[in-house]
This record gives structure tokens, C-alpha cells and sequence, in this order.
């Protein structure tokens, strides 16, 4: 095999997996600070017809239990919501470490049916993001002292981000269990 | 030869060593979040704050961007939500609005929520102003109406015209002082974290120090191969 033959075949071999790494790249940025997912997301809890976005104004006693779960003073007093029939999409973020995340929680009946993190801004605990991960929260309910109802395992080098969407779980179901 | 290599490199090795362990426990010990505030540091690496001469006037006070915050009608916000383009003060909210982010924030100063792409509002801000006493807004991608607490905003077809900007003005001089004063309180430092990284690979010494590490690395593997090549030579006479 010649020279130019044996150049071609490794630029065959290197290229498909250059454009993967392109593609997820693109993909990784387009990601970061997407409305789209948004969108989707709100069609999938609602369907075609979306409900106009609300804003909930927190009360003292509000403030003062989120503020308990956060284990740190609040960052916000007013928090975005899409609600109809039993159905409530609430938009949440926390920060993981340094940076906040943008996370969507969607309700039903007082019980998590599906998380999507929109927005995830930090260089570590990306994990957080993947379907492998925000599954364990659905079928998640509030119990005594603003607990989960079930478990959320960890990962291993995202603990922070981890905690961050956990307590966003718990803000959700709060504010849920306010609003009923 | 040999000997004088390796009293020359055990200050290499003694700085590497010593640089190398805080760098390992960095994370434990939490040397990324403590800031070093000193001023021929924050020449070094360019931190200098320059004078603070414009602000955005509201109905009531200032909004003046500061190295880490803002100056917000006589107090301190104190995070950092991009580069400032302008306020606007309406009866129960006011408006800090950033390329990045729309600060809505109650008459006390406490923010109420930071606004962005997920409240509908697309593109980098361009600038902010009071259209019919209520908000707008201008981004690269649409015009957007607010409703009177910012909580709601709406596209529209704005020609700009009737819209009166909040536009970056110079500061009056009985604010300067305090201004400027704040300014170098939040002037940005560096990290222990960093300022131990660099010393460990020289770089904090200037543009060709890390040439210097070099020629002391470089030293440490010519000591250790005249060590071996000594050791070897004795071995082989006894």
C-alpha cells in the first residue's frame, strides 16, 4: 500500500470520529442556553396549547422554609410557573458550585413526573443533565419536614450539582404543595 | 559538577514539593475560594480598577457598574450579572439590566428574579427604557413591553421612538468618592488556588520565567543521570 493510499484510509478512520466530537461539541454549547428545550418541555407537560408563563411572589413564610432548604439566604423572592388542570411546570435554578443551574420540574397531582436541566453553566457535574440521572426523581412526592419521598443516588465528582437539583426538587414540591 | 547541580536543584525540588502539596489539597482546603487582595498582585496580573466616571441616573439615585457588583442608589449589589447597559426605576420594581440578564429588584434592593432566555426574552440586551411608563426592553433578537413589576414582557414592534433609553451619563462629584471607593473595595483578586499555581510553574514571575523552570528542570535530569553514571562507576572499581 502506498503512501497517499495509506493517508486516505486513516483520514477515513480519523474524520467520522472528528465530526462526532464536533457534533457533541456544538451540541454541548447549544445546549447551554437553549429557550427550545424550554418549549419542548412545556409541550410535552401541556401539549400544543401552553399556558401563559405566571410569576409567584413568595410570602415571609415561604421565603423562610425555601431559605431552610437551600441551607443558605435566598438568591430570589419571585418564581416562574406554567399551571393548568393539576399540571404545574416550575422554572428553579441554584447554584452547583460557582454557577447557577436553570432546571424545569414538572408536577402533577403533588408528585414529580419529569425534571429537565436547561441550562448548565459550570465545568464539572454536567453528569446532572443526563436522562440516567433526572429519572430517579419521577414519582418523587414531599413528606414530613420537606423531605423526598424516595432516594436520589450521587455521583461521583458532581456531589454539588447533585445536592443543587435536589433541592430544586424540594423547592418545587414545596411551592406545589403551597399553591394546592 | 554533579554536587553543585544538586544544591542548585534542591530549591527547585523543595519549591515543586512544597507548591505541589497545597496545589493537591487545593479543593479541601478551599484555596480556590480565598481571594489574596494585595495591590502589586493585582498589578501583576492586571486587576487594577480604573476610575469610575458614569452611571445610569434612576428616579431616585444611581446604578453604576463596579468591578464585582453594582452601585445600586447608595448600596452594594454585590454579584455579577454581566456588563451593565442600563436601569430604570418604575413605582414598585427597578430594572438593572445587563448584555446577559434583567436584575429585578423590590424598592429595598433585594432581587426578586434575574430574567433571561427561559422568560422569554431572546438575544443579548441591548439597552433598556420607559415606553408609556412601562419597560422596554431592546436585544439583538426583538423588542420586548414589560408589564408594570417586570414580572411578564411581550414582543413588540417597537420603532424606538417613543421609547425614552436609560443612557450611561457622567457621575455628579459628590458621588464619585463614595463610588470610587467602593469600586476598589470590590476590586476583583486573585485566588490562592492561582496565585500558588503560577508559582509552581514560574509563570508568576514574568514572561520568561517559566524558561527558568525549565533550565532548573532540565538541571534535574542531568543530576540524575551524572548521579546514576557515578554510582555506576563506583559500583563497576569495587
Amino acid at each position: 500500500m502506498g503512501a497517499p493510499a495509506l493517508v486516505r484510509q486513516s483520514m477515513d478512520r480519523i474524520l467520522p470520529i472528528v465530526g462526532l466530537v464536533m457534533l457533541v461539541l456544538v451540541g454541548a454549547v447549544q445546549a447551554k442556553e437553549s429557550p427550545r428545550a424550554q418549549i419542548v418541555f412545556l409541550a410535552q407537560a401541556f401539549g400544543k396549547d401552553i399556558p401563559s408563563a405566571q410569576s409567584k411572589v413568595l410570602s415571609g413564610a415561604d421565603k423562610e422554609n425555601i431559605k431552610a432548604i437551600l441551607q443558605h439566604p435566598l438568591s430570589f423572592q419571585r418564581v416562574r410557573l406554567w399551571q393548568r388542570a393539576g399540571v404545574t411546570v416550575w422554572l428553579l435554578e441554584e447554584v452547583g458550585k460557582h454557577k447557577p443551574i436553570t432546571a424545569a420540574f414538572w408536577l402533577e397531582n403533588g408528585v414529580i413526573k419529569k425534571v429537565k436541566v436547561l441550562a448548565f453553566r459550570e465545568s464539572r457535574g454536567w453528569e446532572v443533565k443526563y436522562p440516567y440521572f433526572l429519572k430517579q426523581f419521577r414519582g418523587l412526592s414531599l413528606v414530613e419536614n420537606n423531605a423526598l419521598s424516595g432516594t436520589v443516588d450521587g455521583i461521583s465528582g458532581a456531589t454539588l450539582s447533585v445536592r443543587a437539583m435536589k433541592k430544586m426538587a424540594l423547592i418545587a414540591l414545596y411551592l406545589n404543595q403551597q399553591s394546592n | 559538577m554533579h554536587r553543585r547541580i544538586g544544591l542548585v536543584a534542591i530549591w527547585l525540588v523543595l519549591w515543586l514539593s512544597i507548591t505541589g502539596v497545597f496545589l493537591n489539597h487545593s479543593d479541601g482546603w478551599g484555596l480556590d475560594e480565598r481571594p489574596v487582595r494585595l495591590s502589586w498582585l493585582s498589578r501583576l496580573y492586571g486587576l487594577e480598577v480604573a476610575p469610575i466616571t458614569q452611571g445610569y441616573a434612576l428616579k431616585s439615585g444611581w446604578l453604576v457598574a463596579l468591578p464585582q457588583g453594582y452601585y445600586l442608589k447608595g448600596k452594594w449589589v454585590a454579584d455579577d450579572y454581566g456588563v451593565l447597559v442600563g436601569g430604570l426605576e418604575l413605582d414598585s420594581v427597578t430594572l438593572l439590566v445587563t448584555t446577559e440578564s434583567v436584575v429585578v429588584l423590590d424598592q429595598e434592593g433585594e432581587v426578586l428574579d434575574v430574567q433571561g432566555v427561559f422568560h422569554g426574552l431572546e438575544g443579548r440586551y441591548l439597552k433598556v427604557g420607559l415606553r408609556e411608563d412601562l419597560p422596554a426592553l431592546q436585544s439583538s433578537e426583538e423588542s420586548y413591553l414589560g408589564d408594570g413589576t417586570a414580572s411578564q414582557w411581550q414582543a413588540y414592534l417597537g420603532s424606538g421612538g417613543a421609547v425614552r433609553w436609560s443612557v450611561s451619563e457622567t457621575l455628579p462629584a459628590s458621588l464619585l468618592k463614595d463610588i470610587n471607593a467602593m469600586g476598589q473595595a470590590a476590586q476583583p483578586s486573585v485566588s490562592l488556588e492561582r496565585l500558588i499555581l503560577d508559582l509552581h510553574t514560574g509563570r508568576l514571575f514574568g514572561r520568561f520565567s517559566w524558561l527558568f523552570m525549565d533550565i532548573f528542570a532540565l538541571l534535574l535530569v542531568v543530576g540524575a543521570i551524572s548521579g546514576f553514571v557515578i554510582w555506576f562507576r563506583l559500583r563497576v572499581k569495587t
